[in-house]
């Protein structure tokens, strides 16, 4: 690669690549991703169009709660099992809709380690004005800052417990 | 409680686990470039993994994590004392007492808690490597991820959840820091050795998905790639996730090949070996087919090309590749001897 055909007027983010420099040198440059200068907006519009079929699938009972956070973080069955310290046979029980509510508090809140989101989250959807899971990971940035509505969720001492605020932004 | 920062030197660079090693290796009073850890630890690899272990099929363009750590202390003789912690508590003890030792150490996370980095990186993956260079008035800590363009301060609980993530390649709070550097070293040797690992890796391994078989393993199996996604958009997505780990996860462009193109440059004149400077040129090239490779792979998933003919496409410029690199470690390997 050549210095010269280096994305240099990056904006997004900043990389350090090797390249041949002008001089003819090796060495390191700096320069910008491709697919983050260019392809961005279709980077989460894939994201979301996998979160809306998916939640589809899951308010109409055909899938559960931990299958829909699995698919969309890519993990595997066994990936899941071991991030969150529960048997891979028990994992597979709890991704069968039928089985699911025999899933324990305390195997609930393992999951919601291994996915980082609260328990809360597993039982609702909360949704923006523009049809968007705002506690999705891969939430769209900038749609999110069209909004009327900021959704904020702190912790709280009570382990199982969340506080969900909905405000009007200023 | 008061913030102390330790004086080290922030860098960033191409690649987390060699720019990690560079700069722990630059505070103990070492200057080693990126590009020659990367080769005389024989970073330079290919694998295709295609089991369960992966949600889909995918690639992996550099050696096994630590390989790289561990081949500079066989080769160069610089020691590091390593460890790995049972529990989160022991493993934030022992950080507090590095850090107040004056020691800052690289640990092992998973990307994904890294909350200072954009969303849109933050996939879980095990085995990104940062500096732990303080702690702040707060008890967070100050952290030089070579990713980023400054010294960061991320929250306590995100780095314990990231030095505790499990799944495969768990870090387990693994953290690292050199504790001997010799005074002389036989750069020669060690640059010859790490050649030699390299090619041997590429060429010889009797796995048939890891080195120049992987490759061939990745371009044959490519076509089946439609019958495994979810849907058309996903697809779309995993394809574009070809550029996304040649070009993206911080490999300094091409899959690391850039990267060893200039670590062979300087071969040539550690080694006192001309023709090496040709060998560099030669991979500078094959660096370049593997960019178009992935452009293409970028242009596909954002136009939705995605028909099977396309694909296997695709899969004859990796043949091809697979065929370049062959010869190329094959004729390295003689000329290193």
């Amino acid at each position: 690669m050549k210095e010269e055909d280096l994305i240099s007027d990056y904006k997004v983010q900043k990389y350090i690549l090797y390249a041949e420099k002008n001089d003819g040198s090796y060495g390191t440059v700096e320069g910008g991703s491709y697919i983050i200068e260019n392809d961005l907006d279709d980077f989460w519009h894939k994201k979301n169009h996998l979160e809306k079929s998916l939640r589809e699938r899951l308010l109409n009972n055909e899938i559960t709660p931990i299958y829909y956070f699995m698919v969309l973080e890519e993990m595997t069955v066994s990936e899941l099992a071991s991030r969150a310290g529960i048997a891979k046979c028990r994992v597979k029980q709890h991704l069968k809709p039928g089985k699911f509510a025999t899933a324990r508090v305390g195997d609930l809140q393992k999951y919601a380690g291994a996915f980082n989101v609260p328990v809360a989250n597993f039982f609702q959807m909360v949704l923006t004005s523009n049809d968007q899971n705002s506690k999705y990971h891969f939430y769209h940035q900038e749609e999110a800052a069209k909004d009327r509505y900021s959704i904020a969720q702190t912790a709280t001492a009570n382990a199982v417990v969340i506080l969900t605020k909905v405000e009007e932004k200023a | 409680m008061s913030g102390t920062q330790l004086p080290f030197e922030h860098k960033m660079s191409a690649h987390c686990e060699t720019g990690t090693l560079s700069s722990q290796l630059a505070f103990h009073g070492m200057e080693l470039s990126e590009a020659l850890i990367f080769g005389i630890g024989s970073g330079i690899f290919f694998g295709y993994f295609n089991n369960k272990r992966f949600a889909f099929p995918t690639f992996i363009v550099r050696s096994k994590p630590g390989q790289i750590r561990k081949n500079l202390t066989k080769r160069l003789g610089i020691k590091f004392e390593t460890e790995k912690f049972k529990t989160p508590q022991q493993a934030q003890e022992k950080l507090d007492a590095l850090l107040a030792k004056g020691i800052p150490p690289a640990t092992q996370v998973d990307f994904f808690f890294m909350d200072y980095l954009p969303q849109y990186l933050r996939v879980h993956i095990n085995v990104h490597f940062i500096n732990v260079v303080g702690k702040s008035e707060g008890g967070d800590y100050l952290i030089s991820d070579c990713y980023y363009p400054k010294i960061v301060e991320l929250a306590k609980e995100s780095l314990q959840k990231g030095r505790f993530a499990g799944g495969s390649m768990a870090p387990e709070g693994f953290l690292f820091y050199p504790t001997f550097i010799p005074k002389e070293f036989d750069f020669e040797k060690a640059v010859r050795k790490g050649i030699k690992k390299a090619c041997f890796n590429m060429l010889k391994i009797p796995i048939p998905f890891l080195g120049i078989k992987g490759m061939r393993k990745f371009a044959n199996h490519i076509t089946e790639w439609p019958k495994l996604a979810i849907d058309a958009e996903d697809l779309s997505h995993q394809v574009s996730k070809i550029n996304i780990l040649l070009e993206d996860q911080g490999t300094g462009g091409a899959g690391f090949r850039f990267m060893y193109a200039t670590f062979l440059k300087q071969a040539a004149e550690i080694l006192k070996q001309p023709e090496l400077v040709d060998f560099s040129k030669r991979m500078m090239d094959n660096g370049d087919k593997w960019r178009e490779i992935s452009l293409m792979a970028a242009r596909m998933g954002r136009n939705r090309d995605l028909s099977v003919e396309k694909l296997r496409e695709v899969g004859a410029l990796i043949h091809e590749r697979a065929n370049v690199e062959e010869r190329f470690f094959k004729e390295l390997a003689k000329v290193v001897k």
